[in-house]
């Protein structure tokens, strides 16, 4: 394995001469020749050109995922989080990693900051465009929808996410991500009517200004194998989403048993993410979402 | 997210399954923003390799790290750093040539298989080679070997893919190659060419 400076002073290096017809042939058709002397119109050259643009053709056939940006967009969201003192946060372990100090060191941080801020805005700018088109938190439902499966079908991503093993310490979690405290749903009252509070901790939701937000996890009393999830986000953003009433989120989804609802209470947006009607049912009246029955958005 | 199709598209080619590729970005863009990558990236702007090619090269780096991890031994990384890495570039003329003219695009299907069936290492060169179209020295400071063994390895590369097809009945019948006639694969029926 090379250094960086190893590449560096081979870079500067011109490259060997060719050792042979067939390598001088194969580098000429690859424009790594200084002179390509008497191969113009080589049909050697020609074939290997096809090659590669066969190889070329075949190999760029990979669509990026829908929502990968906005998911490490997340991740990097985590990271900076983790990174960051979290002063109404009574036991600082709970979202500060032990290598702070490391990211926190002038020059580190400035560097981290630099390149934090190029990825961020970029994505910050391409969630939002989104979202100011619909209305609604499209994005966000996306992400939470994507997130919900991603930590259902990946333990040891889940272990690293939730931090937060108690019902009581979600609340200090909300807060110490706000850096003020944050009017969070009843969730040890939810937990006593069929709910069973697995783990929370901190996520990013898309949404406008990066605000604090938090993924807890449930399962059912009665079936321990649901996958419950609970998005909260603290933001005025999405004004669409009233405070009067819950919706339950219509899409062309891949999985079309699985069921969103959204609702606002007290200032914070919740996202309610569960893989079948009855659980998202279950889950909703413990949580004592607004309005009546829900009313169902088309996204 | 800036390059982020590039970067995936690396993954994908050197893990092949869709989700372990998006873990392998998320990855990629995490270490991006780790002080030694950015110092790194300090350096590569010295010449003038770019962003795309810093978080290839980290993407690359992660995808053997984690393979290192998961092996619990060097045995897969001591097979991608073999003997054979150093050997000189084979003079031998490649079956390529004798396939100029041909409609490629009838063999995607067998193209994409052969491709498929490399080792990672092979595929990372082809795909920086082919589909994001850099220059040898790129490909070198990207995957950190020396040069010698990108142009060593992308022959060995274009090599096993056109054996590969010409033991592919669908790519002979589109090439118009009898089937099972060995001097007329386009492995063999290359003509020899003077070294």
């Amino acid at each position: 394995m090379t250094t960086p400076r190893d590449q560096s002073d081979q870079a500067n290096q011109p490259l060997p001469a060719p050792q042979s017809e067939a390598e001088r042939v194969r580098r000429a058709a690859d424009g790594e020749l200084d002179t390509a002397h008497g191969l113009e119109g080589d049909p050697r050259v020609a074939a290997e050109r096809e090659l590669r643009s066969a190889v070329g053709r075949v190999m760029s056939d990979v669509a990026v995922p829908a929502g990968l940006g906005e998911r490490v967009a997340a991740a990097i969201d985590r990271e900076t989080l983790a990174a960051q003192p979290a002063p109404n946060v009574s036991d600082p372990t709970v979202i500060v990693r032990s290598n702070r100090s490391f990211w926190t060191t002038p020059k580190v941080a400035g560097l981290v900051a630099l390149a934090a801020a190029v990825v961020l805005s970029l994505s910050a700018v391409v969630l939002l465009q989104r979202d100011s088109t619909a209305g609604m938190p499209a994005a966000a439902v996306r992400f939470a929808s994507r997130e919900h499966d991603r930590c259902s079908n990946n333990p040891a991503y889940s272990d690293r996410k939730f931090m937060v093993e108690a019902v009581g310490e979600v609340p200090e979690l909300f807060a110490g991500l706000a850096g003020r405290p944050v009017g969070i749903a009843d969730l040890a009252s939810a937990s006593a009517s069929g709910l069973m509070f697995v783990a929370a901790g901190p996520c990013a939701v898309p949404a406008p200004g990066r605000p604090a937000s938090i993924h807890v996890r449930f399962a059912l009393d009665e079936d321990p194998a649901a996958q419950i999830s609970l998005f909260a986000v603290e933001t005025e953003a999405w004004p669409v989403v009233t405070g009067a009433a819950t919706y339950r989120i219509s899409r062309d989804a891949r999985d079309a048993a699985e069921v969103t609802y959204v609702w606002r209470s007290s200032g914070v947006v919740y996202f309610l993410v569960a893989d079948d009607a009855e659980a998202a049912e279950t889950a909703r009246e413990a949580l004592s979402t607004p309005g009546d029955a829900p009313e169902t958005i088309q996204l | 997210m800036e390059h982020l199709e590039a970067v995936y598209r690396l993954a994908y080619h050197l893990t092949r399954r869709a989700d372990d590729a998006e873990d392998l970005v998320q990855e990629t863009y995490l270490r991006a923003l780790k002080p030694s990558a950015v110092a790194r990236f300090d350096e590569s702007r010295e010449d003038n390799s770019g962003m795309r090619s810093w978080l290839m090269a980290i993407c690359h780096n992660a995808f053997y790290t984690s393979l290192r991890k998961k092996a619990r031994a060097h045995a897969t990384t001591d097979t991608f750093h073999d003997a054979s890495d150093t050997e000189p570039t084979p003079g031998e003329g490649c079956a390529t040539w004798s396939l100029a003219g041909l409609d490629w695009e009838q063999v995607d299907g067998s193209l994409k298989r052969a491709i498929d069936e490399l080792k990672p290492e092979f595929r990372a060169v082809l795909l920086l080679w082919g589909v994001e179209g850099l220059k040898y020295r790129e490909i070198a400071t990207i995957l950190e070997v020396p040069i010698g063994t990108i142009m060593s390895r992308l022959h060995r590369a274009r090599a096993l893919v056109c054996e590969a097809l010409a033991a592919d009945p669908e790519a002979q019948a589109a090439f118009g190659l009898e089937p099972g006639t060995s001097d007329q694969s386009p492995a063999t029926k290359a003509s020899p060419t003077p070294e």
